[in-house]
């Protein structure tokens, strides 16, 4: 039985998890270390003194907010920094499921990056999550290209046919895999490596078809 | 004036007369036959331009096709690179779905949403594209059936779709409601069935008893039909094909039907120059593309009907298609 990105994330933390499932993970492989770090930061976190936010801190913050003429605020700086700090965590600790052949939950797919992770983290999580929203995002601008190309030739070779449907097949075939993935929680890295052949493949669709385009219709 | 002299002064203008006209036409002649050279050596010269202009095209088709038929190789060879790239990684996933009796597809991608499931990519050509369905719709119900909270249903959008389509036999009709820009609306798709050597049934991880509980699972790439009709043999590839419109279909007594303009070599296939296919195997081509996809579906040595029209007259060819190893269409 595989450990799912929740019960990952359930242990990170602190939160109350069935005794079972944490002894899986703290018997994995690389896992009771990580475990132990957490566990100790966490003691640490709990040993500070209690932090009472000082009276009319509101009021102050706005003060401030308002005399800044760049529309960024300082805060932003800060939520943009939490912001990148919990995707790198959660990156790791997606990174760490994976390794231990995490099966994550259906949803919003997260985005990892197994080799660099753990040594280049803060450099490397935000780029790798475009490069998987640049795929799906090529692929849309290929299809509407594809709808774009104008008219097409009447006389067609067989070959040229058999090279659009075997084209069209296999995007077919990809798409299906995709959609099953929605339903059943496709890995990270499969669906990337799904959308990259998709847009390989649209993208020679769409070279093939403009090939097949009437001169005149451009 | 004598009379001696008069006729000598008429005799001498009559001289200088016809020295005159005979300068004159003779002067006339000159200009016709330039002006009649001029003409030839314009007509030679637009013979010319028209010649270089009909080599210069000639050369530039012949560039034409051949960049064209680089360009499809080049689409070949990366089609099949990239499967070869994807084999293990779609033999992983192809272990994952099993999907007991899904025969029909939508030729789309999805994901889930708040909403129900977005459309992230339309097959090109497939079902949905055909039924209008864009990249940023939104599923919102099938057949009726919501997406999302379907009968307090704890399922997620794909999962209610994949369920429906499970009863959803290729061909049949199932009508997808769908949010475009926000605003509701219904499309129908006319399913399709999974393309020829995409899906084996196997009792990998079902019960392997067949009927109902028979499981279709992805074929992982292989030696399967698709790809031998893709990248290995194929006689059909040397065919020329054009669709018939009503206006051409009067000179070969049908309306429909794709013209062959060049036959395939093979003649085990029996077409030739000229002919309309009407019907392969029970199915009528509406495009090239569709008379290729049809074919695909038979095997080296499977028989097959072809129903033309030839000489403005039906006729059906009883082929057995060739074992391929021979010739390499």
């Amino acid at each position: 039985m595989h450990s799912r990105t929740e019960d990952l994330l359930t242990i990170r933390d602190g939160e109350p998890i069935d005794a079972a499932v944490l002894e899986r993970v703290r018997s994995a492989p690389g896992f009771a270390a990580e475990l132990e770090r957490l566990e100790e930061m966490r003691r640490r976190l709990a040993d500070l003194p209690p932090l009472e936010a000082p009276a009319e801190i509101w009021d102050r913050v706005l003060a401030v907010g308002n005399a800044q003429e760049s529309p960024r605020r300082p805060w932003v700086h800060w939520l943009a920094r939490c912001a990148l700090a919990a995707a790198v965590a959660g990156a790791a600790v997606a990174y760490l499921g994976r390794s231990a052949d995490v099966v994550p939950p259906s949803g919003p797919p997260v985005v990892t990056t197994p080799a660099t992770i753990v040594t280049h983290a803060p450099e490397v999580a935000p780029v790798v999550a475009a490069s998987y929203i640049q795929l799906v995002e090529e692929s849309e601008r290929l299809e509407r290209m594809l709808a774009d190309i104008p008219y097409q030739r009447p006389m067609m070779s067989g070959r040229t046919a058999s090279t659009i449907v075997g084209l069209e097949d296999r995007i077919a075939f990809i798409d299906e895999q995709l959609t099953y993935g929605a339903a059943s929680g496709l890995q990270m890295p499969e669906q990337r490596a799904l959308w990259s052949e998709r847009v390989d493949l649209m993208n020679a669709l769409v070279y093939v078809r403009l090939g097949q385009a009437e001169p005149g219709g451009f | 004036m004598s009379n001696a002299r008069l006729i000598a002064w008429s005799a001498l203008a009559s001289l200088a007369f016809a020295n005159g006209a005979a300068f004159a036409q003779d002067s006339s002649s000159q200009d016709r036959l330039a002006e009649n050279a001029r003409r030839e050596a314009e007509v030679a010269r637009t013979q010319a331009r028209r010649e270089a202009e009909e080599a210069r095209r000639a050369s530039l088709q012949e560039e034409l096709d051949r960049a064209r038929d680089e360009m499809e190789q080049a689409a070949q060879e990366v089609a099949r690179l990239s499967a070869e790239y994807a084999g293990p990684i779609v033999k992983d996933v192809a272990k994952n779905f099993r999907y007991a009796g899904q025969r029909a597809m939508l030729g789309l991608n999805i994901t889930d949403t708040d909403q129900g499931a977005r459309v992230n990519g339309v097959s090109p050509n497939g079902p949905a594209a055909q039924a209008g369905l864009k990249v940023g719709d939104t599923i919102v119900s099938i057949d009726g059936a919501n997406l999302v909270g379907e009968g307090g249903s704890k399922q997620s959008p794909s999962e209610v779709l994949l369920a429906q389509m499970r009863n959803v036999d290729a061909g049949k009709e199932v009508k997808l409601g769908i949010l475009r820009d926000g605003k509701p609306q219904q499309v129908t798709v006319t399913t399709r069935e999974f393309a020829p050597g995409q899906l084996f049934v196997t009792p990998f991880g079902c019960n392997g008893k067949g009927g109902e509980d028979s499981c279709f699972s992805f074929a992982a790439p292989g030696p399967n039909t698709w790809q031998r009709f893709f990248v290995g043999y194929n006689p059909w590839r040397q065919m020329q094909l054009v669709t018939l419109t009503p206006e051409l279909g009067t000179y070969f007594g049908t309306n429909t039907g794709l013209l062959v303009v060049r036959a395939p070599s093979a003649t085990a296939l029996g077409l030739r120059d000229g002919d309309v296919i009407l019907d392969i195997g029970g199915r009528a081509p509406s495009s090239p593309e569709h008379a290729l996809r049809i074919l695909a579906s038979f095997e080296p040595g499977e028989k097959l009907k072809i129903a033309i029209m030839r000489k403005q007259r039906r006729e059906t060819l009883d082929i057995t298609l060739p074992a391929g190893d021979t010739e390499n269409g």
